[in-house]
């Protein structure tokens, strides 16, 4: 067992558009510690939501490696990957991605059915109270405001207890002050339960409130 | 995630989707494509079970075996041991005496159960209506027709003899069911008990007689009696069925069924076509839920196995709703029009169920797959970036697929191999030049818009920007208008073909043997009494003997030396115009004189293929007492069920004339003038008349159930045209929600977003009338020539009438389901969005 939670060495992604390759990460090379949170900025473009993908397995790399929970996830399939990320993975996205025709409970309850994990209704029901949706438990997506969908999207995110989170701009489509109200939440649910935190924000000030930032630009590292 | 996992969360997914009414358009296809299926399934096969109960009461039973031997006993064991009951009948012609009168009739001899399928009408007093008689004659006694009644110059109740024994004429027979439409059976029928024919002593080692046994059992024991009689058949023995006895039936059941089953199968294809688009909707719908399953961990056989239950139960309720449903609208059907039915209309059986089950599990797993498995192959990384599509299958499997399952359901409606591929085949073709006519006229379309009023731009530019979607909407159209207007234009060619075959006034009544003396006096008569006859025909009666000359029996194959056609005098008679519903089918009508060689005769083309008779073959006729050479000039097609005159073999005019002539002709005489009969055949004894009134009104009551379920076949192929039509304007609802909202926030009012609809739809349902006017023309061509035997002719009337309903009904369509792009909030579409 090594302290890293994730590693990444020489890693590089590139596509191809109208028979060209297009580079859209360079030799990047990252550790990030267990319990550890990282704010990945960079301005549009630069790449950053490409790295989250990659580390979290959600594509394929060009070349070089990654290491996740002790797993190299270089040569293996998308189902291989899938069931790493059901073991030690949750997801915070900027657009909120719940579905539309489930209640709040049933969207949180989603992840713990996927891991057949017993009396999900129980632990949904506990980990919305937690972000304080007690009283939203059988509405639909349509019927809370940005921030209670994302407050959701946070009580989904954490109710499998994973071991990393990766979160997409996770404030990105809120105003400022739930944008804090909901970053609180996030790094307090963090500490609660000692979880990776991985976050790409173009905003300084939630960056500020991880323990290490990295810059991309171009991808690449500065 | 183990099977226990998938199968939750596949139910729970699948409750919550239906209660967010996003399997509403899916499952409401599925349900039309079972109900059209299941409806007509139990309807036509109770339908085809009681036309076909009423065409065996036509040939007495459900199997007949003809002979001119009694049969073996082995024959009865084996029908015994089979549960089958059988009657007997024997047919011979001899002489029946009255005092000093003579007559030469056809009698029949049955057995004590005859009959044992449909009943007689007999009557006891001539002056009243005949009644349903289900019983043979008595020992002693005979029925009769009343020609014999006046030929023999008797009564009901007086004696008459036949052979050497008396017979009590108790009833006068006026319809036994197992007649036929044998017009040739011309001298009248006498009806007596078989017990009675040892007493006449008339049958003798060698006389020309006619063994029926009639058989009656269920559909198996017929079945395997039949399989067990077929290899013990002789050109002598004949096992009859409702197919070679009465053309004019079966003819109409076979275009029926043929009808029937092509718009059935229409209705299916139409509404997999609608299938095919919800389903793809729904993949589309179902990207985000498969991503963000993947994204939490689900692998992608977990994730095709979530939709794969889903789809499963989707297609069970549908198939079990759609029966039931179905089932419940035959009923309704039955109901009202009960009184066209029989009295026994056999019940549906469970098959059409299991069929409508396997069909609804067909058509919705065979035209969603390709989207279902597009779902499988979500990228999970679309979580991070949305407009990530899964890629597509390649454009030749999804080809291959849908190719292979229209076949399957083609073929499984057909039975024919070669029609389903001619069918396959003819609709790629149509398919495609369809595809690329539309292209033309959207890139012409596209080029002149800027010269356009302002008005009908936007609306154009909306169905051009669109392309690739609104040109496969504009052939799913075009496909379903095509469909529909196929069937409504069948439909009305079948129906009018019917009822010309046996128009109102259609003869119901032959008289032949009119002495050439006579002829005069004979049509004053019927002018009197208001009768038109049609033309009066010479009849000589001759026998063929030889063919180019051979003797014929020598001549022709061993099967053949017993046709009818050898082994009996022959009605010949001689025209200058050929009859109208003959056909040449090779050589020439004589138009001109040609005293050049021998006379010239025209012969109907079955009885030249039999008899191996071709063009310029001589043939010899032996004519009352003397020779006639003559040559084939031409080879007729002829319709025997059309219920006038028709001849085998024609000669030219003046070339029968020395030779030994009666007349024949035909009319309609209303019932209520019957006892004008009476009179003719004082006036006239030397004449034989045929009544064919009762087999009419049993061919048109035949003819109308046919019409009826024409009509509800119909009506159910016009309502899985609609559901296409919704299903594709549903389809492209969302981003046409989204771009009405988007106009609104610019400023756009109501009344200019309904303009472009209305532009837009209009003109998209004419692209689809014109593609739809194509297809129908090609395929009407191919299958009134090939299917249905009827004639085809070019209609520019349906172009122009598919056009414009194509036109308006899209429009209507369309702006009915574009109301909720004017109804909603701009604010609330976006942010739902």
């Amino acid at each position: 067992m090594t302290q890293f939670a994730i590693t990444a060495r020489s890693l590089a992604k590139s596509v191809t558009l109208d028979h060209q390759s297009l580079n859209i990460l360079n030799a990047i090379d990252l550790d990030v510690k267990k319990g550890e949170s990282l704010a990945i900025v960079g301005s549009s473009g630069s790449g950053k939501s490409t790295l989250l993908g990659l580390l979290a397995g959600l594509d394929d790399v060009s070349a070089g490696e990654i290491t996740l929970m002790d797993s190299s996830l270089s040569g293996m399939s998308e189902d291989e990957r899938a069931a790493l990320r059901a073991k030690y993975v949750g997801f915070v996205f900027q657009s909120f991605q719940l579905l539309p025709n489930l209640t709040a409970t049933e969207n949180v309850v989603l992840p713990l059915e996927v891991l057949n994990r017993s009396n999900p209704e129980a632990q949904a029901i506990s980990m919305l109270d937690r972000v304080g949706l007690s009283h939203r438990l059988t509405h639909y997506p349509r019927q809370l405001s940005g921030g209670e969908q994302q407050r959701v999207a946070l009580a989904r995110a954490f109710v499998a207890k994973p071991e990393i989170l990766f979160a997409d701009e996770p404030t990105g489509n809120l105003d400022t002050h739930t944008g804090d109200n909901i970053a609180d939440l996030l790094f307090e649910l963090n500490h609660e339960l000692n979880t990776t935190l991985i976050l790409v924000t173009h905003d300084q000030r939630l960056a500020k409130r991880c323990d290490r930032i990295v810059q991309i630009e171009a991808g690449t590292l500065l | 995630m183990n099977i226990t996992t998938i199968t939750r969360l596949s139910l729970k997914l699948l409750m919550r989707e239906w209660r967010a009414g996003s399997l509403t358009i899916m499952l409401v296809s599925l349900l039309i494509a079972v109900i059209s299926h299941s409806t007509i399934g139990f309807f036509t096969e109770r339908l085809g079970k009681a036309m076909e109960a009423k065409a065996t009461h036509l040939l007495g039973g459900d199997l007949v075996i003809k002979s001119p031997k009694a049969l073996s006993p082995d024959y009865f064991t084996k029908s015994q041991s089979l549960d089958l009951i059988n009657a007997h009948t024997i047919e011979f012609s001899t002489v029946a005496i009255a005092g000093e009168s003579l007559k030469l009739t056809s009698v029949k001899a049955v057995s004590d159960n005859y009959p044992i399928k449909g009943f007689l009408r007999t009557t006891s007093d001539v002056e009243k209506t005949d009644v349903i008689t289900q019983e043979a004659p008595a020992r002693g006694s005979v029925w009769v027709e009343f020609r014999v009644l006046s030929a023999l110059n008797v009564n009901i109740n007086d004696t008459i003899e036949i052979g050497d024994a008396q017979f009590t004429i108790s009833r006068a027979l006026t319809f036994e069911p197992d007649r036929g439409g044998a017009f040739y059976a011309f001298a009248p029928r006498i009806m007596m008990n078989t017990n009675d024919i040892p007493s006449t002593n008339v049958i003798q080692p060698g006389s020309r007689v006619d063994h029926r046994y009639l058989f009656v059992g269920t559909h198996q024991s017929i079945t395997q009696y039949k399989e067990w009689l077929a290899p013990k058949l002789t050109p002598n023995l004949k096992v009859l069925d409702i197919y070679s006895e009465s053309p004019a039936v079966s003819n109409s059941l076979r275009r029926a069924e043929s009808y029937m089953n092509l718009a059935s199968l229409l209705a299916i294809l139409l509404a997999s076509v609608a299938i095919a688009m919800s389903a793809r909707q729904y993949a589309e719908t179902h990207y985000d839920t498969s991503a963000l399953l993947r994204c939490m961990g689900a692998q992608q056989n977990d994730v095709f196995t979530i939709f794969t239950i889903q789809l499963s139960l989707i297609a069970l309720l549908a198939a079990l709703l759609g029966t039931a449903i179905g089932w419940l609208t035959q009923e309704g059907v039955t109901f009202i029009v009960r009184d066209l039915l029989p009295d026994s209309f056999p019940p549906p059986s469970l098959s059409t169920l299991w069929s409508a089950i396997f069909m609804s599990f067909v058509v919705l797993f065979g035209f969603s797959l390709p989207t279902l498995l597009r779902l499988r192959k979500v990228s999970p990384l679309r979580v991070l970036r949305n407009h990530l599509e899964p890629l597509s299958l390649s454009g030749r499997l999804i080809y291959t697929m849908t190719f292979a399952l229209v076949a399957v359901l083609i073929y499984s409606y057909t039975q024919d191999a070669r029609l389903t591929a001619s069918a396959i085949v003819g609709g790629s073709v149509i398919g495609l030049v369809g595809f690329l006519l539309i292209s033309l006229l959207f890139s012409g379309l596209n080029s002149i818009t800027p010269r356009l009023p302002l008005l009908l731009k936007p609306g154009i530019r909306n169905l051009v920007r669109r392309e690739l979607e609104t040109r496969w909407q504009t052939l799913a159209f075009g496909i379903t208008l095509m469909a529909m207007a196929l069937v409504l234009m069948i439909r009305t060619d079948l129906i009018e073909q019917w009822q010309s075959q046996i128009p109102a006034n259609t003869p119901n009544h032959f008289v032949m043997n009119i002495l050439p003396t006579d002829t005069q006096p004979f049509q004053q008569f019927l002018t009197e009494h208001n009768i038109t006859p049609s033309t009066l025909y010479p009849v000589s009666r001759g026998r063929l003997t030889h063919i180019n000359g051979s003797a014929v029996k020598q001549a022709v194959t061993k099967e053949e030396e017993n046709n009818e056609a050898l082994n009996r005098e022959l009605n010949l008679t001689e025209a200058s115009h050929m009859q109208p519903e003959n056909k040449i089918v090779e050589g020439e009508w004589w138009d001109t004189a040609d005293e050049s060689s021998s006379p010239r005769v025209s012969i109907e083309s079955r009885l030249a293929k039999r008899l191996n008779i071709n063009l310029n073959d001589n043939l010899t006729f032996f004519i009352g007492s003397r020779t006639l050479e003559v040559t084939v000039t031409s080879i007729r097609s002829v319709k025997w069920d059309s219920f006038r005159p028709n001849f085998y073999i024609i000669f030219e005019p003046d070339s029968l004339s020395g030779f030994p002539q009666t007349l024949l002709t035909s009319f309609y005489l209303p019932t209520e003038q019957r006892t004008v009969l009476n009179n003719l055949l004082r006036q006239f004894p030397a004449i034989t008349l045929l009544e064919v009134e009762a087999i009419l009104t049993q061919i048109k009551t035949t003819l109308t159930q046919v019409t009826l379920a024409v009509e509800l076949v119909l009506s159910f192929v016009l309502l899985a045209g609609f559901s296409v039509t919704f299903a594709a304007l549903r389809s492209s609802m969302s981003q046409r929600l989204l771009e009405g909202a988007l106009m609104r926030t610019l400023g756009a009012n109501r009344r200019q977003i309904r303009a472009n609809q209305w532009v837009e739809y209009s003109l998209m349902g004419a692209l689809a009338g014109l593609i739809a006017s194509f297809g129908a023309e090609s395929i009407m061509y191919v299958a009134y020539t090939h299917i249905f035997g009827l004639e085809y002719s070019f209609n520019p009337v349906l172009t122009i009438v598919l056009i414009l309903i194509g036109a308006a009904s899209i429009s209507v369509f369309g702006g009915l389901s574009g109301r909720r792009v004017l109804k909603n909030s701009p604010a609330i579409v976006l942010r739902d969005m």
